[in-house]
């Protein structure tokens, strides 16, 4: 195990901002810490680095409790948001600066920075000061600085959201083909749950100064453990809608429109929690890819199908695809459809919901029924 | 100042503009010959021989240029009873400023650095109690500073002076530090420690390097407050000790019926020339030291 964190707990005065932690990283492993802002992410991470010191709980890196060790003797390397380059040094002596402080022998730091530059291509940026670079070059300098070390464990604190849109996909790219090139353990914080989908091996999802879901990036977007994450991750929220759990053909879930009529949706394959939960309320979630236009569907249903008919209130094309804002069950909800066969506002429409990834969630607890 | 700024003598009618400006430099070239014109009384006056001065009028352009006073003042002008010049007493004020200046820029320094990025507990308190000594006026201290200096036997000494003028300058030195290292992001002193570098190592290596605008503000800061200080400096010094600045006070006291005021007046050139030349070669970049981290980037 290159990281675990156990037990956790950390207060700033009457504040707790990290409840109960828990968490461990196999070698090798890209986790990804996302939350909102103020969710305790970056509190964990510095706790790990040693930044911070924890209330309670302990933190293991290889093998080894760190709680009272330095920063510097944790075998550890950190890239910060802002980059934190030594703004009067040169990129090599920024490089360099972390070996020449722990007694490396010059000709061996010297080989260490021309390894690490070549591989991240700064070798003509050496002589230059952090003020003559790009923000590309900065972010790649200040990977430069951690990998010349190489640790166990790299930390990132949300290291591309100082760059704008394009080159942050650029650099996000850059930083997986790094990892798949390197395979040290990272432990990665951002705030952008697309960064987290497709960096991680696994992702914990951080609310409220505690870990929601701990699991491999397509888990928690399909099986959300509560209605938080649901919403969290995916560049669309997952549609959530009220219904009531009953035995009719199978294990059925009903949505009523505020005019009366109601709409009866099949769940195939029930959990245990679910068949428990027969004739209470409960919310269903659905992601906006699982609906599809009805004409698409020659011959007949599936068995795992539902279809509802509803109006369409406002599309929003994207390009490669277009996205159909309708009621249901009085919430709006989104499904995303083909250009080709995106509706007009206005226009009465019949969807289809594939509900084999359907999630039904505890209205009160909010978590997953089964989960 | 942009071109976009607003001008107000740009507006109006030709008239009204002419009226405008004409106002503006009337009252700027009045205040500046009312600052300038005692420095130039005072260089003309040091450069007249004392009958020149005492035959015609007191404030005049010199009949020809005479440079005696000047040797007179710098090596055989009498302060008190002593009759060799102001130089030792300019040069007590080089011993003095010189130390004071560098020791408490030096503390300043980690003052600032220590009370922002190693925040302790309790750390504002010590900097709002270390701020309490700015507040403090001079005279207060001349009795506290007077028994401590006769305790520790610095009294009558440049050193004592030192420390008088290191301790006293403590708190804006170390509020002038303090504000601009705040600036520094924190981010910086994190890497640096996950980095291997200790409290000195990241002081001398990171901090260090970013301060030139704030430690010239506070050296020229320090240097003129320290060297144009006369309360302590004539209280605690007397005869040979003296800095320059009590030096002249003893020169111009009335000893002889002839005032020799050419050599006094070069008296007053030499006691005030360190400071102005500092302006002179470092003003620019006190103000730019002074506004630094105001603005990010």
């Amino acid at each position: 195990m290159s990281l675990e964190v156990s037990d956790l707990y950390k207060s700033f005065g009457p504040v707790e901002v990290l409840k109960g932690i828990n968490l461990e990283a196999e070698p090798g492993e890209f986790v990804v810490l996302v939350g909102p802002s103020g969710c305790g992410k970056s509190t964990l991470l510095a706790i790990i680095a040693g930044l911070e010191k924890a209330s309670q709980g302990d933190v293991v890196i290889g093998n080894r409790i760190v709680n009272e060790i330095h920063p510097k003797d944790r075998d550890i390397a950190m890239v910060f948001q802002n980059y934190a380059l030594y703004p009067t040094m040169t990129v090599r002596e920024n490089l360099t600066f972390g070996l020449q402080v722990r007694g490396i022998p010059k000709n061996e730091q010297q080989e260490a920075v021309r390894r690490v530059a070549e591989f991240l291509k700064i070798t003509e940026l050496l002589n230059r000061r952090p003020s003559q670079l790009s923000g590309g070059q900065r972010q790649r300098v200040a990977m430069g600085r951690a990998l010349v070390r190489n640790p166990i464990l790299f930390l990132f604190d949300e290291p591309l959201s100082n760059l704008d849109a394009k080159l942050r996909v650029e650099m996000r790219t850059e930083i997986k083909k790094l990892h798949q090139a390197l395979r040290t353990t990272v432990v990665y914080v951002t705030h952008d749950q697309i960064e987290a989908m497709t960096l991680a091996s696994r992702i914990a999802v951080m609310h409220g100064g505690q870990i929601q879901q701990y699991a491999d990036p397509q888990t928690t977007y399909e099986r959300p453990n509560n209605i938080f994450v649901a919403s969290f991750m995916g560049a669309l929220p997952m549609n959530l809608v009220k219904g009531t759990l009953m035995n009719g053909d199978g294990v059925q879930i009903r949505v009523d429109d505020p005019d009366g009529s109601s709409v009866d949706l099949p769940i195939p394959n029930p959990n245990d929690a679910i068949a428990r939960n027969i004739g209470r309320e409960v919310i269903l979630g659905i992601r906006s890819e699982h609906f599809d236009r009805r004409e698409h569907m020659t011959g007949d249903i599936p068995p795992h199908m539902g279809t509802i008919n509803c109006n369409v209130e406002v599309t929003e094309p994207t390009g490669a695809e277009t996205m159909v804002v309708f009621r249901f069950g009085d919430e709006e909800m989104v499904a995303r459809v083909e250009p080709d066969s995106a509706p007009g506002p206005g226009d009465k429409i019949g969807l289809t919901v594939d509900m084999r990834k359907a999630c039904i969630f505890d209205p009160a607890t909010e978590r997953r029924l089964g989960a | 100042m942009s071109d976009a700024g607003f001008d107000h003598t740009k507006l109006g009618t030709l008239q009204q503009r002419i009226f405008s400006r004409t106002v503006v430099y009337t009252v700027l070239i009045g205040f500046t010959i009312l600052y300038v014109l005692p420095l130039i009384v005072v260089t003309l006056t040091s450069f007249r021989s004392l009958e020149d001065i005492y035959t015609g009028s007191l404030i005049a352009f010199p009949r020809s240029f005479d440079f005696s006073a000047w040797g007179k003042v710098w090596s055989t002008g009498c302060v008190g009873g002593n009759c060799q010049g102001i130089s030792p007493y300019f040069i007590n004020s080089v011993e003095l400023v010189v130390p004071a200046t560098l020791i408490s820029t030096a503390i300043g320094a980690i003052n600032g650095y220590a009370l922002t990025k190693w925040r302790f507990k309790g750390s504002e308190f010590v900097f709002a109690f270390i701020l309490f000594g700015v507040f403090i006026p001079g005279q207060l201290m001349l009795l506290p500073w007077a028994w401590v200096l006769g305790k520790i036997g610095l009294s009558n000494s440049t050193w004592g002076l030192v420390m008088v003028h290191v301790i006293g300058g403590l708190g804006f030195v170390t509020l002038f530090c303090r504000n601009y290292y705040m600036s520094i992001p924190d981010e910086l002193i994190k890497a640096a420690r996950i980095d291997g570098a200790g409290f000195w190592t990241i002081f001398r290596r990171i901090v260090l390097p970013l301060s030139p605008p704030i430690l010239v503000v506070v050296v020229i800061w320090q240097f003129t407050h320290i060297w144009n200080e006369f309360l302590f400096a004539t209280t605690f010094t007397s005869g040979y000790n003296k800095p320059i600045t009590a030096a002249l006070i003893a020169m111009t006291a009335p000893q002889t019926d002839i005032r020799e005021y050419n050599v006094e007046s070069a008296a007053v050139i030499i006691a005030a020339l360190p400071t102005l030349l500092i302006y002179f070669f470092a003003g620019r970049y006190f103000m730019r030291g002074l506004t630094a981290g105001s603005v990010k980037g």
